[in-house]
């Protein structure tokens, strides 16, 4: 058995009402268990409660119903929260709400000043995230001179100076291009890599949740679907049901099944998807002429 | 191009903080048009100068050097002319939702018709007519923009330029930060508006599937400057370019090449998946016939 990081048992929580009308419930219900050193993507329509449950894990919100233990600490203790709050980090959507400070390395030594860290080990803790988020030589600039990408990483490294278990990405790239994305995923691969952490991300991107090893899809305030990507994502009716897409490559599939060809129900990226149609078009044979090359004739 | 343009640049140039050590060249030597009634995308990486050059198209910025026509004339010539494109070229912001002030979502729409002195009925008649282009609904009409939903704030601020019934809408990034459901919802809408009034539309993305899908002809920018003009399937033939620009071609496109790779030829560039579902049972149907 893997250790459990984080144990969500029938965690319910509404925002207050106004007057007049009935309190709005965000989270109804929910139980769930995250692995140590897991990578779970978590999918949703705006108003899912994806944000709601994510500001759980840190304790920035308290069961109003349930409870939650991360590594093992009740969040409503008071006396844990801080403990809580250096396990579990977290980095939202826009990294200038994140930023504070007019230097680099000032902003990225903020947060473990404010956990009492000594000095040379808060150099030490700057200098090790800023190189881990690739900002290292901007260590000196001034944020706000920086990229929307370079500002996230920013912030990221902010969030791992205080050497945290656990990280959760409310929707990190949600404000970044494709380039400042791609910088964010990496980041996130090297965190598991070097240090084994648990990861959360919380996404719109169909392609960011299909490199998790578990991706769970929320609905009302309930977990609607939890499963690999590859599981997860051959439910294309039901993911549209729920307002979501699935990875072009794995709709294609879907359509062109309807359409009575016999290909797999999933791919997750252009070359499994390659690969899947190929083998359909090479095994049942006669690919029509000026459509075929020496290459895949192989197989004949 | 055999059509006169709505609105074009000439040799557009724009420098921030000129003279000092920060002085940045953002926009260089820019030339493009818009043409009535066309849908055009405008891709590029962030820093690419996308954003400063469509603040130029109703005169909110003033170019460093070159000129910006709106039917052939000089929007920056007097007060009366950027008057007038203000309310012809339609500007949408990045994140809007941020720039709602006023107590009611009404009387935010009302906002431009109410500065271009319009009467008391014309100004209702257009904000129930924008309110409905941009999808808010009747009864959110009387409450405060603050108490909106993030997507929903986004359809007041589309709504309150959408009122100005401009013949050219410019929306920086529209969908950003939405969910698939509110991407897809919004494009539609704006769509709407397109079909409806026969407006121009052009729209600044990263999002090379939403260009594909919406977007007659796209420009692509990089480091001020225009480096592709043309129709998507033109453009997206250019794959390794657009990779080096630090852009993303459209899964479909990338598709397509991993099926080259596999010895699976397929007929032009295709970047859409109606287009890669046709062709593929295309295939099928040589197949089946064989």
């Amino acid at each position: 058995m893997s250790d459990i990081a984080i144990k969500i048992d029938g965690l319910t929580y509404f925002y207050p009402a106004d007057e007049g009308t009935a309190p709005v419930d965000v989270l109804r219900g929910l139980t769930l268990e995250l692995e140590s050193g897991s990578f779970t993507a978590v999918l949703g329509h705006n108003g899912s409660g994806k944000s709601t449950l994510a500001r759980h894990l840190n304790a920035l919100l308290l069961p109003k119903g349930g409870s939650v233990y991360v590594f093992g600490m009740d969040t409503r203790m008071e006396e844990l929260v801080l403990e809580i709050r250096r396990r579990v980090g977290m980095v939202f959507q826009n990294p200038d709400n994140q930023i504070v400070s007019n230097v680099v390395e000032e902003d990225v030594a903020f947060a473990p000043e404010n956990l009492g860290v000594p000095s040379p080990e808060i150099r030490e803790r700057v200098d090790e995230a800023l190189k881990m988020v690739g900002m290292y030589e901007f260590r000196n600039h001034a944020p706000h001179l920086l990229s929307g990408g370079q500002r996230q990483r920013i912030a990221i490294a902010g969030v791992l100076a205080m050497r945290p278990k656990c990280v959760v990405f409310d929707e990190p790239t949600a404000m970044l291009d494709p380039r400042g994305r791609e910088e964010v995923m990496g980041i996130i691969y090297k965190l598991r890599r070097e240090y084994g952490s648990t990861v959360i991300l919380i996404t719109h991107h169909m392609e960011e949740a299909a490199r998790a090893d578990r991706v769970i899809v929320m609905d009302s305030g309930l977990v609607a679907m939890d499963g690999s990507p590859r599981e997860v994502f051959s439910n294309v009716e039901e993911l549209s049901a729920l307002g979501l897409d699935v990875p072009e490559e794995t709709r294609l599939l879907y359509e062109l099944r309807r359409e009575g060809l016999n290909v797999p129900l999933c791919a997750l990226d252009a070359r499994e998807c390659a690969g899947a149609l190929a083998k359909y078009f090479k095994k049942t044979g006669d690919i029509p002429s000026g459509s075929r090359t020496e290459r895949n004739a192989d197989g004949k | 191009m055999e059509s006169n343009p709505i609105l074009r640049t000439e040799n557009l140039c724009h420098v921030y903080s000129a003279g000092t050590p920060f002085e940045l060249t953002a926009v260089r030597d820019v030339n493009i048009e818009v043409h009535a009634g066309e849908v055009l995308a405008i891709i590029g990486h962030t820093g690419s100068g996308k954003s400063t050059l469509i603040q130029h198209l109703n005169a909110l910025i003033k170019p460093t050097s070159g000129r910006v026509l709106y039917e052939g004339r000089d929007i920056n010539e007097s007060k009366d002319s950027i008057r007038a494109v203000r309310g012809n070229v339609g500007l949408v912001f990045q994140y809007p939702e941020y720039q709602l002030f006023e107590e009611t979502v009404y009387k935010d729409i009302a906002f431009g018709p109410k500065n271009m002195k319009l009467g008391a009925q014309e100004i209702d008649r257009r904000v129930r007519e924008a309110a409905g282009f941009a999808g808010v609904p009747e009864e959110l009409l009387e409450r405060s923009p603050f108490e909106l939903s993030g997507g929903q704030k986004r359809r007041v601020a589309i709504a309150g330029v959408i009122a100005m019934m401009p013949r050219v809408l410019v929306l920086d990034e529209p969908m950003a930060g939405l969910d698939p459901a509110g991407r897809r919802d919004i494009m539609e809408n704006i769509m709407g508006y397109h079909r409806e009034t026969g407006a121009a539309v052009v729209i600044v993305t990263h999002s090379m599937e939403e260009a594909a899908r919406y977007a007659g002809r796209m420009i692509v920018m990089d480091r001020g400057s225009v480096a592709m003009d043309g129709a998507p399937e033109e453009v997206f033939s250019h794959g390794e370019e657009l990779r080096a620009m630090g852009l993303e071609i459209p899964e479909m496109t990338k598709l397509q090449i991993e099926l080259q790779k596999l010895g699976i030829e397929l007929r032009g560039t295709v970047y859409t998946l109606e287009r890669m579902r046709d062709e593929l049972l295309r295939l099928e149907r040589g197949r089946r016939r064989a």
